[in-house]
Parts: structure tokens; sequence; C-alpha cells
């Protein structure tokens, strides 16, 4: 198969698959628009190597891949970036099967400019950070893999310029080999003109261990999907992910979790913040597979709307195959902001437009305490204060690490 | 003259709670207020802080001669009242560290980062107060008995001129009751504040010396007297005459 083969193959795809692939979920359902030509909007790369540069000296991090809509390159050897168009016959077929019921994915399929393949060795450890930085659209498909026993940690930083609107579209593919610890994170500071498309699929080998922390801070309109399985007996799966959102951002977040195997372990932990008009669909699913003995599966989404016009849809559901001896549970919570919190904290003189931040920010600080890189956490927590007091999003001036006081992060 | 309460009178939910009281409080005294469950006690405290949810209805309460009762319970904090409450709201994420220097920054003390950082450690000690939990997220997970220490280690770093203690002893075993009073007596040796206390048990009182003891019951004040009232009611309950 050539790649133009491969272009049009995922382009029929996605045009005869349906809008959505989960239907019961329609109704609640974030139409995104997907541009057909991704051409526009290009930068010269002078202009990105700029903005690269501005972003690796604001953030202090030495970033071992860059990708951006005009050219990407690596200096790790663990991160290998190939032209979609320069993908072997094997690459291309292999994508356009696991894909072949997912109208967004084919899209990503037919469109992915990069394939991105990160490789972990057998029993190394690797920490690897990996921007994403644009002034236009970008798609790309990333496969993560870690080798046997590995312990490994992938950031990924999402920043967008762009002076017109463009759309970011990522499809993640995770395998996580037995007895690994996989950690990945993904940081979306992109601006208002632009839109996001993430999609992840993964699964954990034999008592592997995978967690995937997502904190959707830009961009107008995001549209995220994750299907993560734990296929390996006594793994583990914890998610979580926190949207905070202003003006009239739009997010629909779309998370399910299977437990395949006895003993294995999913959770997903979801926190979501809404002012002004932005709105949220959290949709949280959990499957219990049969001969699952001694599974636990929980979802946790928790809602703050700091605006009467702010909107939350709050949706966990279970699906339960196998009922002998498994933990299964869900919860789901949206309200404004604690009165009784606000009270204890204006009590001991602290005005309350800033008691209301401290609320917030010590629900957002819950979220982001579960990644393990101090300097991912800093810069995510300070994108978020920046948030929080300036109410702007997605500009370069926000990206500054600082001594943040945040509690201690949970032990694993 | 520190506070005076006049004739107050709280509405919680459009159902009167605080029906009429009147006491006043001036620095360096000890006042305590006993009272049976749902007589009012923390409904007045409350109002004192300034809960937005508690309506008063008629009286006033002044500090210093002013009326405060239109003002917020951030303003009313930095005039020096301090409330421990009684049930410390959790507040999951917000570092007890990242809290107690916002608050410390909020009063606006002169006090310097070093000398705040060895204040908490010293009171930290004294209170017997674990280590981990100045590092973990404000009341979280804490017990009953970690809840009220802390809040005394805030009143440490406030330095209040009225302190309104809800039940500090509850929850608490006979050596943190003790550990707990004394501290409440030491700072009041050092800031000279007024203090009321509201307690159902004469334990935490054994350590302190108040002057004042006054009953609530069904939102009034209804009996006062001195220390000697404590045993009485120990004997013949609240509404003995």
């Amino acid at each position: 198969m050539t790649y133009s083969e491969f272009v049009k193959e995922a382009m029929q795809h996605y045009k005869s698959l349906p809008i959505e692939m989960n239907e019961l979920y329609k109704k609640y359902s974030l139409a995104i628009a997907l541009p057909d030509n991704l051409n526009s909007g290009s930068a010269a790369d002078a202009d990105l190597d700029k903005m690269v540069s501005q972003i690796s000296e604001k953030t202090r991090i030495k970033f071992d891949a860059v990708v951006t809509n005009s050219f990407a390159r690596s200096s790790n050897p663990n991160v290998q970036i190939t032209k979609a168009e320069d993908a072997d016959e094997g690459m291309l077929e292999n994508k356009i099967f696991k894909s072949s019921e997912d109208k967004l994915a084919a899209y990503i399929n037919s469109k992915a400019k990069y394939f991105i393949k990160i490789n972990t060795a057998k029993n190394a450890k690797s920490t690897l950070n990996i921007l994403f930085a644009t002034t236009g659209h970008l798609s790309a498909e990333v496969f993560v893999k870690s080798g046997e026993s590995a312990k490994a940690e992938v950031s990924e930083f999402y920043f967008s310029s762009a002076a017109d609107s463009a759309t970011i579209s990522v499809l993640h593919e995770v395998e996580c080999a037995e007895n690994s610890v996989m950690e990945i994170n993904a940081f979306h500071n992109e601006n208002e003109r632009t839109s996001v498309v993430s999609l992840c699929k993964g699964g954990t080998g034999e008592k592997a261990k995978l967690y995937l922390n997502s904190v959707y801070c830009g961009s107008n309109a995001t549209k995220a999907r994750s299907i993560l399985d734990a296929k390996g007996q006594a793994s583990r799966i914890e998610v979580t992910e926190l949207a905070f959102g202003i003006s009239s951002q739009q997010f629909d977040i779309d998370t399910a979790i299977i437990n395949s195997t006895p003993y294995s372990s999913v959770f997903l932990e979801s926190g979501v913040v809404l002012d002004d008009l932005s709105k949220c669909m959290l949709k949280g699913f959990a499957k219990v597979a049969d001969k699952t003995r001694g599974s636990v599966s929980t979802i946790v989404e928790k809602g703050i709307l700091m605006s009467k016009d702010a909107h939350m849809d709050a949706l966990p559901d279970l699906s339960i195959d196998y009922s002998n001896e498994v933990k299964a549970s869900h919860s789901a919570s949206t309200t404004p902001i604690d009165q009784d919190a606000l009270f204890y904290l204006t009590s001991r003189g602290i005005e309350e437009s800033q008691a209301r931040k401290l609320f917030i920010s010590a629900f957002i600080s819950k979220y982001i305490s579960k990644i393990s890189s101090p300097s991912a956490r800093e810069i995510a927590m300070s994108i978020m204060l920046d948030k929080l007091d300036k109410k702007t999003f997605g500009t370069l001036s926000e990206i500054t690490p600082r001594n943040i006081w945040m509690v201690a992060r949970p032990t694993r | 003259m520190l506070l005076e309460i006049k004739d107050l009178h709280v509405e919680a939910e459009g159902k009167e709670i605080v029906k009429g009281v009147t006491l006043t409080i001036r620095e360096n005294e000890q006042h305590v207020l006993m009272g049976p469950n749902g007589s009012g006690k923390t409904t007045l405290a409350k109002a004192i802080m300034g809960h937005p949810q508690l309506k008063i209805t008629s009286g006033d309460i002044l500090l210093d001669g002013e009326s405060i009762k239109d003002l917020k319970p951030n303003e009313r904090s930095k005039k020096g009242i301090f409330l421990q409450f009684q049930n410390p709201t959790e507040i999951e994420g917000l570092g007890l560290m990242n809290f107690l220097n916002t608050a410390r920054g909020a009063a606006g003390t002169s006090q310097s980062f070093k000398d705040f950082m060895t204040e908490i450690k010293d009171t930290s000690t004294k209170l017997k107060i674990k280590e981990d939990l100045i590092g973990r997220s404000l009341n979280y997970g804490f017990s009953g008995g970690e809840k009220k220490k802390t809040e005394i280690l805030q009143m440490s770093v406030l330095k209040p001129r009225l302190a309104i203690l809800d039940e500090p002893d509850s929850g608490l075993d006979v050596d943190a009751v003790r550990l707990v009073a004394q501290s409440i007596i030491e700072q009041q040796e050092k800031t000279k504040n007024g203090l009321l206390v509201i307690t159902h048990y004469s334990r935490i009182l054994n350590y302190m010396s108040p002057q004042f003891i006054h009953v609530m019951h069904e939102g009034k004040i209804i009996r006062e007297g001195g220390k000697e009232l404590i045993e009485k009611i120990e004997k013949e309950g609240y509404e003995a005459k």
C-alpha cells in the first residue's frame, strides 16, 4: 500500500462512518470542525524556531522532541519521528486496521503529517519531554511503547499561537509492557483560535501500571476520547483529567476504562472548573469484563461552576459483565463553590475574591499533584493559576514556572 | 471595652435561633458559654464572625464601640476577631502551610517569614502536631483532635484580640485537652486577648481561669455567674435554679 492509497482508504472510512463512535453519548457530543485542507496557516521555520525557543526558555525544559506544523525533530533516540509520506507499508496498514471503526481516528489517519514512535528499552528508566508547537493545523500519530519492566515518564506540551482558526488532531496508541510503569502527561494550552481533537487507545500488560494525566487549559473547543484497557492480569490504570474553562471554551471529554483481566484495577478521576459561558461534557465509562475476579473499577467526576452561565454534563457509567468478587463504583457531582469553605477562608482575613481563587486553585492542585515531574507540575499549575488570575489562556506569557505551594504528591 | 453584644437576634433560614443575647467581653478576660445542644451557641459565634447566611434581625455587635454587624468576615478578622470552628472545613488540595501563609499575609502582620516559620514550629511542637500534617491539605483527612489543634495553631499565627473557641475540647483525649488549654492560655498571656470558650465539658476549664460563665438555652442567656456555676451545672444540669 502506498501513502496515497492509505490516505484515500482512510478518507473513505472517515466519510462512511457515523459521526460518533458511541451512540449512547450522541446527545452529549461536541461537534467540532474538521478541516479538509490542513495546509493553511503555515509559518516560516524561523518563526516556529523562535516560538520553540521561547517556550523552552520559559518552561526551562529541554525538549527531547519538537513537533510543529512545519517541521519535526528529535534529539533523543527513544523518540523516532517519521513523515507520514515516508512511513513503510506495515505501519500504514497497521493504522487503518486499528482504527477501522472510529471516524475521528480515520480522520487523523488520513491527515497525520507525522508518525512519532516513543519506545523505552526493557528495564530502562526514561523521562521524555515532547513539545507540540504550532501556528496552524497540526496532525500527528504518537505510538508509545514501554519495554518490559521499564519505567517511563512522557510529558507532552501543546501550544498554539495560530493567527487563524486551526485544528490540532493527535492520536495516541499506548502499550505498557508487563511489569512496566508508564506515566503519560499531556498539557494543553492552545490559543482561542485552536480546536483540539485528542484520541488515545492504550493497554497494559501483566502487572503493568499506566498513569495518564491530562490537563486541558487552552483551545476554544476540545474533544478528547480515550479507551484504556487493563489487559494484563493484576495491572493498573489510573487516569486523571482536569479541565478549566473560561469565556466560551468547550470541552467534550470521553474516557472509557476497561477491566479485562482478573485482579486488575482501573481508576478515572476527572475534575472540571467552569467559569463564564464555558461548557463541559464529561463522560466516564467503566467496563468490568467477564471473568475479572478481584478487579476494581472506579469513576469519580467532580465539577465546580464558578458562574451561573457555565454548564456541565457529568455522565459516569458502568457496565458490569461479571459480578463475582469485583468492586465497581461511580460518582459525579457538580456544585458551585462551597459557601462554608468560603466562610472559613474569609474568617481568616482572606478577601472573598482571593478565597474563591484559593478554593479553585486547591481543587486544581489536587489533580495536578498526580503528576510526578516537579517541573511539569509547576508549569501546569502556573498556567492554571495565571488563567485564574488574568482570565486569559494560550499565550506564552503564562508559562512561568514559579515556586508554588502544593500539597505533597501521593506516593505510588 | 472590646466586644459588646447588645440584644442580638439572629435568624437562620427564616428561623430565629438567637433571641436577644447581651454580652460584654473585655481584653484579657475569659468567658465561657455553656448550654445544651441546639441552644444557639454556635449560631451566636458564627454571627459574631459574620456568617453570610445568618441574618441579624435586631440588636448590634460592637467592637471597641463601633458596630461590626455590616462588616464581612475578612474585615472582622482584620479587626482582630478569630473563630475556632467546631467542625473546621476540609479543603483538599490547599496545603496547610500555603493557607497559613496566605492568612498571615491577609492579616498584614509585620512578622518576618523566618519568625512565622519559627512560630509554626514552636506551636506545633507544643501542641504535639505531627510534622507530616503541616505538608498536608487543610483539615483534609485530619482526625477530630488534629483539626482542633490546627485551629489553635492558626490562632497563634493570627494573634487575634478576641478569640471565640467553639468546642476546642471536643474530640480530644485528656492529654490533648491539657495541651490545647495551655496553648490558649499562653497565647492570652502574650496578647491579652479576650476569650469566649464554648464548651459542654468542664475538663478544659480545669486548666483555665474563666471569670464569667454564661448559660444559653433556647437562644437566650438564662444564667450567668462565676466559675462556681460550672460545678453547679455539672451537678444539677443547665436549667437548675
